[in-house]
């Protein structure tokens, strides 16, 4: 049994849950679904962005540099780093020089992916996560389910004990506005105190040297207006060549990830102001050995919209936690894979190849047909499932001796039923095998009894 | 060899065809009116919109908006009765019961923003503020987020810029929708 459906078990063992998890995420598909067809340009504009990223990611280096050079010229600070380890040792750096310890973070799959935050809290930086979701979740020290809605499996009771605990709000009061509120305040003087902020980056603007973040709460720009250092860190897939590029992605973000026209809040980034700084890291991380992976090199054109999770119907029903790897669905499976299939291997199983995610990404990512695609190459990196290599081997060799076949399918109907309803089938554990009927199909045919 | 040189070898190498950039002549959404477009949008972002008729002084605009003069933070000469936040010494106190209005160079239509590059010194209080009162031309309209960034006043040269959708927002606690995350409380839009 995979990794994914051991860990599902946990999350589906309660039905109820199961169920509200599945519906609360089915509505912000259903919203997306609503912006799309509100659009009769929406499937040119995902061509559009497909083509776009095609075309950066093949002119990456030039993108970059160009990016580099114009930031610089606007007074930006712009780093560079190899992998996780030297984007953490870069950040460290750069808050020594400038001083302080307290850190108002707005959210980021970067930061997730490289451990930023355990990082530097052990080395006496606060990291304070603000958008509040994120805030929920650090303040219960769990990982976020949900790369655009991290904390889509908690409900509003579990919340409100936190805010209880950790914000001394009143006792029982589990009402959405009155705990946003009261995380408001709480944060508000975060911000207020903080001395250094540190954003991601949905959109790097080559040709202006400028870069765009976008949010709803305006956690991010709240962070940027009230300290005087700015961390921005970004994939280096992250970069888009001009303004017309960014006009076509803000058309599609937010109307694929929660169904909003557009985010409130599009921050460019352009110089810093006066006595500030921005400084923004680049981050490879695996990044460059995914674009040499000719079959799975799409996986760079991903905005992280999340669209692809909210309509999985297997991350639906089992959550963001039954993924070993930090994000979950379609696009954590395929992320996963490229960072190390011997370590996430067990999340391709996670899929009913519905390819329902390549049918919503705004950049046209063939999600589906890459996990399929893995499947095919598990065994030769040597993580295939060894029951399911046996019963293939096996089904191999009914199918190609006519007698065994025949045999199997003859003596089936006889088969007592614990003998293939037991622990070692996993099909059985939720499920009944079908009926196998005495007679076969080929001997009702031979026998005239099939009406054509 | 340095990580910049390494990175930037390691992309060149990456043995992908080059591809073309596409030319997006796609036809985009139009509006027979994108006044009425963009005050649909506006309310659906959660803001609300007013007009400012003529003949109506600012001081008389304000008693409409149900804004305190001296609750206001503006640089805008038309409504110089609080603070100027350019003569704010430290912005951080502020405190956050104030009412920024700012003028914004244009809407769009599809998803009721305005852009609002920075007009003032620091740009704390346009995330702020408990309220923004944004004053629009509403001649200055556009279709969509295509149309913004081509627009001749969406201009080059800023410190900062933002597309502004209605007020702060959150739906992080079961999917409830609230309204005052941690930006602005509430977006009035005045219609010039």
């Amino acid at each position: 049994m995979s990794s994914h459906s051991k860990a599902a078990r946990r999350f589906v063992a309660n039905r109820e849950r199961t169920a509200w998890h599945d519906k609360a995420l089915y509505i912000v598909r259903s919203k997306r679904d609503r912006m799309a067809q509100s659009l009769p340009e929406w499937e040119q504009l995902r061509e559009a962005a497909s083509q776009i990223k095609q075309h950066t990611l093949s002119h990456l280096a030039d993108y970059l540099e160009k990016f580099e050079r114009n930031a610089t010229a606007n007074g930006i600070v712009v780093h560079w780093a190899a992998d996780a380890a030297e984007l953490n040792r870069t950040v460290e750096d750069i808050i020594r020089q400038h001083g302080g310890n307290k850190l108002v973070k707005s959210k980021s799959m970067l930061s997730e992916e490289c451990e930023l935050t355990p990082y530097l809290e052990e080395r006496g930086i606060e990291a304070v996560e603000t958008d509040l979701g994120e805030r929920i979740m650090q303040l219960m020290h769990c990982p976020p389910s949900h790369i655009v809605l991290p904390a889509i499996h908690v409900k509003r009771e579990e919340v409100g004990e936190l805010f209880e605990r950790e914000l001394g709000t009143e006792v029982g009061n589990s009402d959405p506005t009155y705990l946003t509120h009261a995380a408001r305040r709480h944060l508000r003087d975060k911000f207020l105190t903080a001395d250094i902020s540190m954003t991601g980056v949905n959109f790097a603007i080559a040709e202006e040297g400028a870069f765009a973040v976008c949010t709803n709460e305006g956690n991010a720009d709240m962070g940027t207006s009230f300290t005087d250092l700015h961390i921005a860190i970004m994939g280096l897939e992250k970069v888009i060549p001009d303004y017309a590029s960014l006009g076509v992605f803000t058309r599609l973000l937010a109307r694929s990830a929660t169904g909003q026209a557009v985010t409130t809040y599009t921050s460019i980034y352009r110089r810093p102001e006066e006595g500030k700084q921005i400084h923004v890291i680049i981050v490879d991380n695996g990044r460059t050995k995914s674009l040499h992976n000719e079959a799975h090199r799409n996986m760079l054109k991903c905005i992280r919209c999340g669209a692809c999770m909210n309509t999985c119907p297997v991350y639906r029903r089992s959550g963001g936690y039954s993924y070993s790897y930090f994000i979950p669905g379609p696009l954590g499976i395929n992320l996963g894979m490229l960072r190390s299939p011997e370590q996430y291997g067990g999340n391709a199983s996670g899929c009913s190849l519905c390819y329902s995610c390549s049918n919503v990404c705004p950049a046209k990512v063939n999600l589906g047909e890459q996990i399929y695609a893995w499947r095919q190459e598990m065994d030769s990196l040597g993580v295939a499932a060894k029951s399911k290599k046996a019963m293939v081997k096996a089904m191999n060799l009914i199918m190609r001796h006519r007698g065994i076949f025949y045999a199997g399918v003859g003596t089936l109907p006889y088969v007592p039923r614990f003998v293939y309803n037991n622990r070692f089938n996993p099909w059985c554990e939720a499920r009944e095998m079908p009926h196998f009927d005495t007679k076969s199909f080929n001997t009702l045919w031979k026998q005239g009894k099939i009406k054509r | 060899m340095s990580t910049r040189e390494d990175i930037l070898n390691r992309l060149r190498n990456s043995g992908m065809e080059p591809q073309p950039k596409p030319t997006l002549d796609f036809e985009r959404l139009k509006f027979e009116s994108p006044e009425e477009a963009f005050c649909r949008s506006a309310e659906l972002s959660g803001a609300s919109v007013v007009e400012w008729h003529e003949g109506l002084t600012p001081e008389q605009l304000l008693v409409e908006l149900d804004v305190e003069p001296c609750e206001i933070l503006s640089a805008l000469p038309d409504f110089n009765f609080g603070r100027n936040p350019d003569c704010v010494a430290d912005y951080h106190e502020l405190g956050d019961r104030y009412t920024a209005i700012l003028e914004a160079r244009f809407g769009v239509a599809e998803n009721g923003a305005v852009w609002l590059p920075q007009q003032m010194r620091h740009k704390a209080p346009l995330f702020a503020a408990e309220r923004l009162v944004i004053l629009l031309d509403r001649t200055a309209i556009v279709a969509t987020m295509q149309d913004a960034v081509e627009h001749p006043l969406f201009e080059r040269d800023f410190i900062h810029g933002c597309f502004v959708a209605g007020p702060s927002k959150t739906a992080d606690i079961e999917q409830a929708l609230v309204i005052g995350a941690h930006g602005a409380m509430g977006v009035t839009i005045v219609l010039k």
